[in-house]
Parts: C-alpha cells; structure tokens; sequence
C-alpha cells in the first residue's frame, strides 16, 4: 500500500489537482502581489511577491521555464514559447503536452520546448531546469515547496504561488505571468478578450440562462464526486449563464471542506437538476457509469438531460480552464450542453 | 504421543478448554451475530430507506424503483460480497498464522496481495480490462503465482520451507512485485485509475458476478482448511514434535498452502487488499476459544465476515450522504484494537 502512496499523490496532481485551481477564486486579479516597478512595456526590473519568497526579473525574461498547472497556457497566450515546460499525462498528447499548447506553438513557430519530465505533484527537475538556462521560472500554480523555491532560485528567477499551493486562479494566473513577462496590458486585455467570448457564448444561447446543472465526477466505486460552486469547472457554467442546482447545497453536509463532496449511488434520486454535467476519460467509462441501473433510473440520465464530457483532453480544457483551453473547448463544450438543456421540459 | 488421537484440548496443553456446551452456545451467538450484521447490511447504508421498504424490495422488487434498486442492486451483492470474501479473509489469516507460527501472517506476508496487484496492473495496462469481473481472475492467478514461488523458494535447502524462510521469501517477493507495481503505474495513468478503484478495498461495485467468480474457491478453501485444523495444533508444536507424533508435514504444509491460494486469492481479488480483518480476527479467537485450530477456524469464518459487515455498515453511515471505503474503516477500528491485543499478550502467544 505505501508504496502506492505515491501514484495516488499523482492522480491527485493529475485528475484532481487541476480543481485545487478553486480554493480562492475571489477572482482578485489585484496588487497584493506586486512591490516594486510593475508597470506597462517594459518596466524592469519587476519584483513579483510569491508565497515562498520574492522574485526580481531584472530585464524582460526570454528563456522561460514553467512549472506546475497551466502557465504555459499563459505564456503561450502572450506569445513567448517558453524553452521548457512540465509534462501533462492527462490529456496531453504523445509528449505530453495539450493539443492548443501544441497548436499555439506551431502557430508562434520557434523551438520546440523541452518537455520537463516528472508529474506536477514530484519536485521539479532542477538538473533539466538548469539545462535549459532560463531568465525566469513561472509556477504560479503549483505545488512548490520552500526548499524546492530556493534551489529554483539559484537558478533563475522564480515565481511561485500567491497564497496556497495548487490554488492560484487562471484568472490571477494570467495577471502574474503578465506581469512577470513585462505584458501586463496584453495579459489584461486577454483576460477580457476571453471573458467577453464566454458572455458572448452565453448571450447566443439563452437556453443555458437559468438552466440548473449538478456538476460530477465517477472517480470512485459507487460514489460521485460532487463540484462546489467555487470550483472552476462550476464557475466556468455560471460564467455560461447556468445555475448550480439547488440539490448540490442540500446534499453538502460539510460546505467548507474541500473543492468536492461525495454522494452515494444509493442517494442518487435525491438528486434534482435541469442538467446533469459529468466528465468522463473515455467512451468506456461513460458506458459503464449509464449502465448502473441507479444511473440508469435518474431522470436526467433517462430524458436526455445529461451532458457528459467524453475524452481526458476535453476533460482538462473544461476542469482547468485557461485563456487557451477556453476557446479551445467552448465550441464543442457549449453545445453539448445547449443540447442537454432543450431536453429540459 | 497418543495425544494426536484425543481431544482437541489434550494436543496443545495451554488451551482455555471450552466445555462443550459453552462452546456451542458461543458459536450460536457467534452464527446470530453474523446475522444480524448481514440485515444491517441489507437495512443500513447512505441512504436512510425505512425497513417497510427494504423488506420490499427484497420480497416483492419492482426495478422501476430506484429504492428497491438501492436494495436489490447495491446492498444484497454487497452483503454477499461481504459475507464471502469476510470468511476467507478469517480462515485464510487463521490458517496462514498456523502455518507460519507467525503472529502476524496476512495476505500482506506471503506475497499474496503483491502477487494479485501485478496481474490486475498488468491485466488493465496491457489487456484493457475495466471491471471487477474482468480482473478477478488476473488477481486470483496472481495471488496463486506468487503464493507458488515463495512456497517454492522457501523450500529450497533441507528443511523445507520453514515459517522463517516462509515470512523471508514472502517479504521479498512482495517487496519485488510491489516495485514492479509502482514502475507500471508511474508510467500509465489510466491503469492508475482503475488500480485505485480494486486497491481501495471495498465492497461496493463488486456485484454479483464477482461473488459467483469467487465463491467455489472460497467454499473449496474453506473445507480444506477445515481439515487442516488438527494438522495445525499439530504444527504449532514445531516441526519435530509434529513429525514425532507421526504427522505428514509436508503433505499439511502443501494443504495449508493450496487452502491459502484458495482463500486470500478469492478475497483479494473480490475486495482488493482489505487489512486487519484476517490479521485481527483468529487472535480474537485465539483468546476467546483456545490455541485448537479445530475450534479457531470455525471462530475466524463466522467472526470475520461480521467484523467486515459491521464495518461496512459504518463506513457507509459516517459520510452521508456519501460513503466511506470499508479498507478505511477496517484500519480506523482494526489498527487499535491489535494494539490492544498485542498490549494485553495475547496476540503473540500462537
């Protein structure tokens, strides 16, 4: 058992790490971060103030390294390929690295990163991060420890966390790599550009306005794992105009422990939405969860009300999502949805 | 040396000799306590269904309900699942301490679960196998194979396989497979998942089929290890008292091993690897009926299954309106009450 110990800490980083996204998601994209220069094009030196010690970029960073969830996304979205980047199992390709990671690199042409290897949960690979000889190490979301930090820092630069490990928004993501890239006007006008076309998305299709959803997940035997409403796949559906279904806070017996609560197949019927939103690896897992005969027997499952998110990359773009995950997933995410919900009578 | 051919109490001089009757009315106590536990598990669970509905559910079911459904479709294989694999838990734990003189022989010893956890990892990583009913076999072949190569390591050299070499080939066969277990899942996160769901130790989702798979190996073990018990008051004397009181050593060892592979392999594989109950339940009954095997196997099979029912049962109350994997609730309430045991000195007296 304890020598699995450590895969299960994996999962938690692979599967269930990118939720921890949540934990403030106040959404304050502010100051509390920033001490010195900050500023538009070109301010350096910028000192960013990071839970584990303070980071000063003395010049505008070239050779960037990412650690941790999602800030490549970030990096990428302000069109700087970074030199090296962590390796994404869950739903990345063959290298492991995420189809519109992969698509924005094409696009921006350049080196290929190198891929770091080890998941986000293990300590980062200091001898493969000093290979790359980078100006700053961005791991605004992730799960550095003080000793981890101060080995980075004699590398390069290093930004870590705000507050609390995995728990950094990719709203506040994007404010920190903005700045620590010296492009704080184009990382606002990003985080408004994506912003305005998850509005837009809701304003083209009213049906989602008011429509209640109860967002899940099947990871476990005979158990769901039910999303709070500050978790980012549920803000990411009231973003869309939705309503958390009424039935997630009459079922949430402990409202303050974590970003997820369990419900028990035998309490499934107590369970009432317009939409029924799960996520699922593969077509697979989708299969055996409808063929419960409790699944099968929930109203939402039988009159079509259901929308399950089939495929570890779409699962991903949706439970994390990020300035290049959004527009990634939104136009196959919104209809499936859109769907569910005209089945609502 | 006529000893062999009496009473059960006569061939191991520090047994706390039961009357009869007193062991009768202990063991109707012991069958009624299951029983109970086995109605709580059909009554209790995360959803509060009143009895007037339970009992219909099991009289007269009607699939259109989801409330029956919660009976008949979670519950009823649930407490089967429970009462099998609780059973070859005990007797498995029982048998294996008797053949190892190992206070602390379980699953864990002899390679057991190591074995059953490469062939499941290897069954979804490399078969795709998805469900309980797919990798049941992977795990029972598993547990066989590996039961098999630490009975045959340790046999090798004169003695045969001691209880020594036993423990020794069975600590480092699960210390080899676990590493290879490890290997596997760093690299293939799928398998990952589906390992986590069988390594949890749960009775839930197993179903139906799964105690169909299991079930001969289980009532196969059981007998065997039924009549093993004189061989192994015999055995617990030490070899050479066993050999001189005209005892086939080998022939017990063999038996024992086969009632093992049965067993633990048959549990293992139905629940995933559950811990404390076939650790914890034969020093209970070690304590409450004597040091004879005639009597400690049949104690560990009616005692074991309600222990891993009881538990069960809590496990699906304390999180409602989710529930807990009874792995956890076995360790939470098992791990102290051993304690206790160890403390008191009756746990190590074999």
């Amino acid at each position: 058992m304890t020598a699995l110990s450590r895969p299960v800490q994996m999962t938690a980083a692979a599967l269930v790490g990118a939720a921890l996204l949540t934990a403030c998601s106040g959404t304050d994209a502010g100051d509390d971060g920033r001490t010195g220069g900050g500023g538009g094009d070109g301010a350096f030196p910028v000192t960013i103030d990071s839970a584990l010690g303070e980071a000063v970029i003395p010049e505008e960073p070239e050779r960037v390294v990412t650690w941790g969830w999602s800030a490549q996304d970030v990096v990428l979205a302000l069109d700087v390929v970074p030199v090296a980047m962590p390796r994404n199992d869950y739903g990345g390709n063959e290298d492991g690295v995420f189809e519109w990671d992969a698509d924005k690199i094409e696009e921006l042409g350049g080196d290929q990163p190198t891929i770091l290897s080890g998941a986000h949960a293990d300590a980062p690979p200091l001898e493969e991060i000093v290979e790359a000889r980078p100006d700053v190490i961005l791991a605004p979301n992730s799960g550095l420890t003080q000793e981890d930090f101060d080995r980075l820092q004699e590398i390069a630069p290093t930004v870590a966390y705000p507050e609390q490990p995995w728990a950094t928004t990719w709203q506040e993501q994007v404010d920190i790599v903005g700045r620590a890239l010296g492009k704080e006007d184009e990382a606002a006008a990003l985080l408004e550009d994506t912003q305005a076309q998850v509005e837009a998305l809701a304003g083209e299709n009213p049906e989602l306005e008011g429509t209640t959803f109860f967002y899940a997940a099947a990871n476990e035997a005979d158990v769901l794992n039910v999303y709070r409403e500050y978790d980012p796949r549920v803000e990411m559906l009231t973003d869309l105009g939705m309503e958390p279904s009424a039935s997630v806070s009459e079922l949430d017996t402990d409202p303050d422990d974590s970003f997820f609560f369990q419900v028990s197949y035998e309490n499934l019927q107590e369970i009432e939405t317009d939409v029924l939103v799960m996520y699922f690896a593969d077509e697979a897992s989708l299969e055996e969860f409808t063929s419960d005969p409790l699944v099968a027997a929930m109203p939402a499952v039988q009159e079509g009300r259901f929308a399950p998110i089939v495929g570890e990359d779409f699962v991903m773009a949706s439970s994390a999502p990020t300035v290049l995950s959004i527009p990634w997933m939104l136009d196959r995410y919104v209809p499936e949805l859109v769907a569910a919900a005209e089945n609502v009578e | 040396m006529t000893t062999t051919t009496g009473g059960g109490a006569r061939t191991a001089p520090a047994t706390r000799r039961p009357g009869r009757p007193r062991a009768a009315l202990g063991f109707l106590l012991l069958g009624l306590a299951l029983a109970v536990a086995a109605l709580l598990s059909l009554a209790v669970g995360a959803n509060p269904l009143p009895p007037g509905v339970v009992l219909d559910a099991v009289l007269r079911t009607d699939p259109t309900l989801p409330d029956h459904l919660v009976v008949v479709e979670k519950r009823l294989p649930r407490t089967l699942v429970g009462l099998t694999a609780g059973l070859a838990l005990g007797m498995a734990g029982a048998v294996m301490q008797g053949l190892t003189r190992n206070p602390l022989a379980d699953p864990g010893l002899l390679g057991i679960n190591a074995g059953a956890s490469l062939f499941v990892v290897g069954a979804i990583s490399l078969l795709g196998a998805t469900s309980p009913g797919e990798y049941v076999w992977f795990a029972f072949a598993g547990a066989a194979v590996s039961a098999v190569v630490v009975y045959g390591v340790s046999s090798f050299g004169r003695e045969g396989a001691t209880p020594v070499k036993l423990a020794l080939a069975g600590a480092a066969v699960t210390a080899a497979l676990t590493s290879i277990v490890t290997a596997v899942l760093l690299v293939d996160q799928s398998s990952l998942d589906q390992m986590r769901f069988w390594q949890v130790g749960a009775l839930a989702a197993r179903g139906l089929p799964v105690v169909a798979q299991t079930t001969p190996f289980i009532v196969g073990g059981a007998l065997v290890a039924l009549l093993l018990g004189r061989s192994l008051n015999g055995l617990a004397l030490g070899d050479d008292v066993a050999r001189g009181l005209g005892q086939n050593i080998v022939r017990t060892r063999i038996l024992a091993a086969v009632a093992i592979v049965a067993l633990c392999g048959a549990a293992t594989a139905s629940v995933g690897p559950i811990a404390f109950v076939g650790l914890l339940v034969p020093h209970v009954a070690r304590s409450v009926v004597g040091l004879d095997y005639r009597l400690i196997l049949p104690f560990s099979a009616l005692a074991s299954p309600t222990l891993l029912l009881a538990c069960d049962v809590i496990a699906r109350v304390v999180a409602r309106p989710g529930e807990l994997q009874v792995g956890i609730v076995t360790a939470v309430i098992g791990a102290p009450l051993f304690i206790a045991l160890v403390r008191k000195g009756k746990a190590v007296r074999l």
